[in-house]
């Protein structure tokens, strides 16, 4: 039975499913109506809804709050429940105590990588700011997701350019890439240019792109499976990958294998 | 599983990155996701006139059972636009629906623009979709609903950044409605139907610049009782943008 009939009939058992972009806590920082829902209930709808494992990001730790303190938070939450692994934060605002968690955290079995998001944090790719992190992050082979928006000036896909001129074996999440038509092609070509760039699936219902045709824009392994919950509904972009005419084998990629790859262990 | 797409177009040609574009290409794709009827609007901006734009989306719904989306000028320029008694007759006997572009076609909806139109598409009950994108703050637009409460307005593609504006719009004024092509709030369906009412959300799922996987996927998983879900996919859509209408 193929993927999408599994879909159809909901009986996702046996279909590897992985939300690489998952934020979870009090939408503290949000200027739009988010429906609260506990930790213990987001996951569980997750689960109803067909995916088996998150990446969880503290919803807490954007903008002017205690990252530090919200992953720590975090790794609790993870190391409590056997479906959740955890990103780390970085601000530039909060340079030492972060990085310092950083590299405690970084060998850690649940360990994904580093969220950052410049807008949330008012912060911007091209200032500087990020230096250090990135260098740390390169040296030590630590996937960094970035919040990349087009529209938006301080994290756009290509300013990664910069970094990757220095870096280019760095391992780059482009969360949403890009989002709008523009930032998903710098994102596809980025993924083409670069060995370890990769796409973030959620975020470009807005690129005029069906995946049929996207996946042809990049390498099948460079396009990763996430929901942004509990910003986005669970639901959409699940469908996006499950429903569509793309091959099977390509599906279980980008729903859960690539993103092993990437991290180098397996995640469900 | 059926449904019935509120917000469905289709161009003459296939811009890159978009996998079924044309009308035949999208009534495929509606063909294969159990997508029974649509309302059609024809998205292509170059080489025809609004008129014939139209009148081919008229001719396309003729024959598939489909309710045509007209795109409505307002009466500046005679040659382009309709005239009333034009107006009357794709509202009442063609049952057409409208879609104005505040922003794309520079045309606001206000009464000294777009005059007896108004009338006319109240009197008809012809609903008048408009898309959130087109606004960064929906104010001009309630205001103007306020002054007309038996228009009947779809919002189509929401914008998340508005849900607090676009949601107070449907709670406060009579008349208006929203599709679910951009519904991506969390738990979108569950919050929006105890938020306003299931009998206010129109499937419609944005095509051909977007899949409709994603719409159907929601719904498929949709977590509210079977009659709400039945609303929302197509029985909102007869009511409202079919009115019993035989076309």
């Amino acid at each position: 039975m193929s993927i999408r009939d599994l879909a159809l009939e909901k009986n996702l058992k046996d279909v590897r499913i992985f939300d690489a972009h998952f934020h979870i806590g009090e939408s503290r920082c949000t200027s739009i109506y988010i429906e609260p829902m506990s930790e213990a209930d987001s996951l569980a709808l997750s689960k109803r809804c067909g995916i088996d494992k998150v990446a969880g990001i503290a919803m807490g730790a954007m903008g002017k709050n205690d990252a530090k303190k919200e992953v720590d938070w975090l790794v609790d939450l993870a190391e409590s429940r056997d479906d959740m692994f955890f990103y780390a934060w970085y601000q530039p605002r909060q340079h030492a105590a972060l990085m310092e968690q950083i590299a405690a955290l970084k060998d850690h079995p649940l360990f994904m990588g580093v969220k950052i998001h410049p807008r949330e944090d008012c912060s911007h790719l091209d200032d500087g700011g990020y230096d250090q992190f990135m260098e740390y992050c390169a040296v030590h082979n630590i996937p960094v997701l970035c919040h990349t928006w087009e529209e938006e000036p301080m994290n756009r896909p290509a300013s990664f350019e910069r970094y990757l001129a220095k870096y280019p074996d760095m391992k780059i999440i482009l969360g949403h890439m890009g989002g709008v038509r523009r930032g998903c092609m710098d994102a596809m070509r980025m993924a083409r240019e670069y060995k370890n760039v990769y796409c973030d699936i959620n975020g470009s219902l807005y690129s005029e792109l069906w995946i049929e045709e996207m996946v042809k824009f990049a390498p099948e392994h460079k396009f990763i499976f996430s929901t942004d919950q509990t910003f986005n509904d669970t639901r959409p972009v699940l469908g996006r990958v499950l429903l569509s005419k793309i091959p099977d084998r390509l599906k279980e990629m980008i729903l859960c294998e690539n993103i092993e790859n990437l991290v180098g262990k397996k995640l469900v | 599983m059926r449904f019935k797409d509120a917000n469905c177009a289709y161009y003459s040609y296939r811009p890159e990155g978009i996998y079924a574009a044309t009308f035949d290409e999208v009534k495929k794709v509606c063909e294969e996701n159990f997508i029974e009827s649509c309302a059609w609007y024809n998205a292509t901006r170059a080489g025809k006139s609004v008129r014939a734009a139209n009148a081919e989306t008229i001719a396309h719904c003729k024959e598939c059972g489909g309710v045509p989306i007209l795109r409505l000028l307002p009466p500046s320029f005679g040659k382009e636009s309709y005239s009333r008694v034009e107006l009357e007759h794709l509202a009442k006997a063609e049952g057409a629906a409208f879609r104005i572009h505040p922003q794309k076609d520079a045309a606001p909806i206000t009464e000294w623009l777009y005059d007896w139109m108004i009338e006319v598409l109240e009197d008809s009950k012809a609903p008048l979709l408009v898309s959130v994108w087109e606004y960064e703050d929906l104010s001009p637009l309630a205001e103007f609903k306020a002054r007309h409460p038996e228009l009947v307005l779809v919002l189509t593609n929401t914008n998340q950044w508005l849900n607090r504006q676009y949601v107070a719009m449907v709670k406060k004024f009579p008349n208006v409605y929203i599709e679910t092509t951009n519904l991506i709030e969390y738990y979108a369906l569950e919050s929006l139907a105890a938020e306003i009412g299931a009998d206010k959300i129109l499937f419609g799922t944005g095509m051909p610049d977007k899949e409709p996987y994603d719409r159907i996927y929601q719904m498929l998983y949709c977590e509210l009782p079977q009659e709400q879900i039945e609303l929302i996919a197509y029985k909102n859509f007869e009511r409202i943008m079919e009115r019993g209408i035989k076309r």
